[in-house]
Parts: structure tokens; sequence; C-alpha cells
């Protein structure tokens, strides 16, 4: 990276090939759409090219990488919901139909588990730091980076929501 | 341990982070406290279920070729500051033409390249100027790979290294190129010129036959410098297939021990 930072701008190629899939992976379990996913980790890239000036020898790559990606991940959930919001009658309509909303797939799909529609009950920060946690390389430390707050409260955001998940799928178990 | 230490590790032992120390001690804890014994099976039965969902499918060769258009559409932002194709071509010939141990070939490439060049130059008011500078590009870029051929065949280890930081301007490369780079990274005597060919072929792990051009040839290295160099490549691209030629690396009797070490640690950061 800090090849990168000093204007050896292919050595990004180094870095993609790297993390790739793994920021595939985390975009992928945060929205279940492949084409979403793969266009958000351009976004990534295009994202380091812009700041890889507030990049420094002192930072953890990965936990800088995933800061970057959280807010990548974060504008698009963001942009998704406002156009929810806007939407009129008509769309409403059209989303009954479209195989991206999130609702008519739970409902729809016989194939998907109790455990994925309680991930789903989940609020977006929820999922977040459960799909972080499950990253082996990130330490609670790194991950209190990502999401601007302290080790000790990332751990316990992260015991609330598992916690969280566990109520929802033993609610879900019995039905 | 206490309940407020049992708290704060619960989220490690769950999510298998602890150390083995740290992780006796604290199933100790949760064996002597029914309650908590309780709360932590629930809580790694649902953890322990999410890993069986997280199968994520792999990223499609699209994503690629949207990445390298990129990074292609960027570099030359960024190479701005690099001295003109002109300037380029004339210290080549400067740097060849007073070295008494060329070979013929060289001498005819560049005069070749000049040729090129006042070709274009004088015809350069038939021709859109964007256009032209494309041209020219487009021509440099194959004078060079025809250098980088000739020079690779040269006795001299100087005249092998520069042929291989030739490498590293072409923006596209051939497959002769490719070929005649991996045949001198396993076959150089000289280390140094193996080392920078590892960084010349870094250029272009995207391509699926660098990737394994690439695995083929640890196996083939004796020098520890090299072999550093490719376990630290396989992991800044991730390339799983390498372990395989890493261990049989690893048995044999000669390996340095430093070298040992580092690709012990790369097969870890591997799997």
């Amino acid at each position: 990276m800090l090849k990168v930072k000093s204007g050896d701008t292919e050595k990004l190629g180094l870095l993609y090939e790297r993390y790739k899939k793994r920021l595939f992976g985390f975009f992928y379990q945060m929205n279940h759409n492949v084409d979403l996913s793969e266009d958000l980790v351009q976004n990534v890239f295009i994202k380091i090219l812009k700041y890889k000036h507030n990049y420094s020898d002192e930072s953890k790559f990965l936990a800088w990488i995933f800061q970057i990606a959280r807010n990548v991940s974060y504008d698009n959930y963001n942009k998704s919901k406002k156009e929810q919001n806007n939407i009129n009658l008509t769309d409403v309509a059209y989303k009954i139909d479209n195989k991206n909303n999130a609702e008519q797939t739970i409902a729809s799909n016989e194939d998907l588990s109790t455990l994925k529609i309680a991930m789903q009950k989940l609020t977006y920060e929820e999922s977040e730091i459960l799909i972080l946690s499950k990253f082996k390389e990130l330490k609670y430390k790194e991950i209190g980076e990502i999401i601007g707050c302290s080790e000790g409260s990332a751990r316990i955001r992260a015991h609330r929501a598992l916690n969280e998940l566990k109520v929802i799928f033993f609610k879900l178990e019995k039905r | 341990m206490d309940i407020i230490e049992y708290k704060e590790l619960m989220m490690d032992y769950v999510a298998g982070k602890l150390n083995i120390e740290k992780k006796i001690e604290f199933e100790y804890f949760i064996n002597a406290h029914s309650e908590c014994l309780k709360e932590v099976n629930g809580l790694k039965l649902v953890w322990e279920s999410m890993d069986s969902n997280s199968n994520s499918p792999e990223p499609r060769p699209e994503m690629d070729t949207q990445f390298y258009t990129f990074l292609n559409s960027e570099t030359p932002k960024e190479t701005t500051k690099k001295p003109s194709i002109f300037e380029h071509v004339k210290s080549l010939f400067i740097n060849i033409i007073f070295n008494p141990n060329t070979g013929r070939l060289a001498y005819g490439i560049v005069i070749l390249a000049i040729g090129v060049f006042i070709g274009n130059k004088l015809d350069f008011d038939a021709f859109n100027g964007a256009q032209n500078t494309e041209t020219q590009i487009a021509e440099i870029q194959k004078v060079r790979s025809q250098l980088v051929l000739a020079l690779l065949e040269q006795p001299s280890a100087n005249k092998r290294l520069q042929a291989v930081n030739e490498v590293n301007e072409l923006k596209e490369v051939e497959e002769i190129v490719i070929n005649a780079l991996f045949t001198t990274l396993n076959n150089d005597v000289n280390t140094n010129v193996r080392l920078a060919t590892i960084e010349s072929l870094s250029n272009f792990v995207y391509l699926p036959s660098v990737r394994e051009g690439l695995v083929q040839s640890i196996i083939k290295q004796n020098s520890p410098l090299v072999q550093i160099a490719l376990a630290d490549l396989m992991v800044g691209i991730d390339e799983k297939r390498s372990i395989t030629p890493f261990r049989k690396l690893l048995k044999k009797e000669e390996i340095n021990s430093a070298a040992k070490q580092k690709i012990e640690q790369s097969i870890q950061s591997l799997l």
C-alpha cells in the first residue's frame, strides 16, 4: 500500500488480488447480490486511490480497507433505503415482481434457512458487526477501528447482536 | 476469572479467537457455572450455524476485467511526470550504442526504433495529434517487446537486467515475452536477474498463465532470495496452489533457514 501511496499505482493490482475475495464475501453477506457486490468491490479500490494519502504505515491495512468497505456498503444501504422511501404505488406493484426485494425473497424462497431469515431480521448494524466478527484476521480492536468505537464497545455490540440473532432464531424454530 | 472477565472474553471464545491458555481458563469457568455454560452453548450454536450459511459465491471474472480496465485508465494519470517517449528511446539508444558488449541485434532494433520514430515525426502533420501519439505508443511498445527479447539473449547480466526492467514499461505483454521471462526465471545464472524477473512478472499476475508459471517455478529455485521473493508474491496474490510446491521445497535438506522460516509463514498466511 505504501508503494501505491508513493505513486506506484500498478501495485494496486496486488492488493486487489489479495483482498478481492474477502471484500466480495463481506459485501455479499451484507446484500446477497452478486452484481452489486462486484460493483462495491470496485468502488473500494477507487476510494483507495482517492484517499491513499490518508494511509500511514502505522495503520493495519486490513482494518483500513474494511473501514473503506464499510463506508461503501453503508452509503449503498442509505441510497437503497432512500430509493425505497421514495417509491410510489406503481413502484410497489413493480417491486412485488422484482426478485431483489428482500421481503419477497424471504417469503418465496422455501430453501432459505431459518438462520438466514433470522439474519435478515437483524438491523443493518447488527448484521455488519457479526459479519466482521466472522473474519478470523480481525480482532475486536480492529473491528472497533472499522466501526468507530472502542475495542470493548465492539465486543459488547457483537455480543448483543449475536444474542438478538439467537432470540430471533429460536423464536422462528418454535413456529 | 470473574463474571466481568467472562463477559469480556465470551465473544472471543465463541469466535474461536482465544489463545489456548485463556480458552482453558474460560472453559473451566463455564463448566463451573451452569447458567454461563447454557448461555455460551446457545450463542455457539447460532455462531456455528452462521458458518454453514455464510457460503458466498466466488466473484466472477468480469469483476477482474472491470478492475484492470479501471487500473489501466488510472495508471497513465499517475505517470505523467515520467520522461517522454522520445527521451526514453534516446536514453535507450545512448545506453546501448556506447556499450561495447551489445550484440548486433540490439543495434538493429534501436535503429529500427529510431526509424519508426523519425517516420512518424515526418508524417506528423498528416495525423490528428492524439491519434498520432497513440500510434507512436503502440509502435514503441512493439519495438520495446523486440528489444526485451533481444536483450534477454545477451551474455551480460546487466543487459538481461535491463531487458527485464524494460518489461515494466510494457502496458500489454505478448505471450512470447512472458515465455522468455519464465525461461529467464527458471534458468538464469544471475540471482539479481531472477529477482528482477519476479518483480516484472508481478505486473501481469492477472493473467492465469503467469500465475501458473510462477507456481511451477517455485520448486526450480535454489536461491533463498528468490524463494523469499516468490513466497512474498504468492501471499500478495493469495495463490493457494503455491502451498504444495512450497511444502516440497521445505523438504529439501539444503534449504536456507531464513527462507525456510519465510516459506512456513507464507504457507500459514495462505491457509
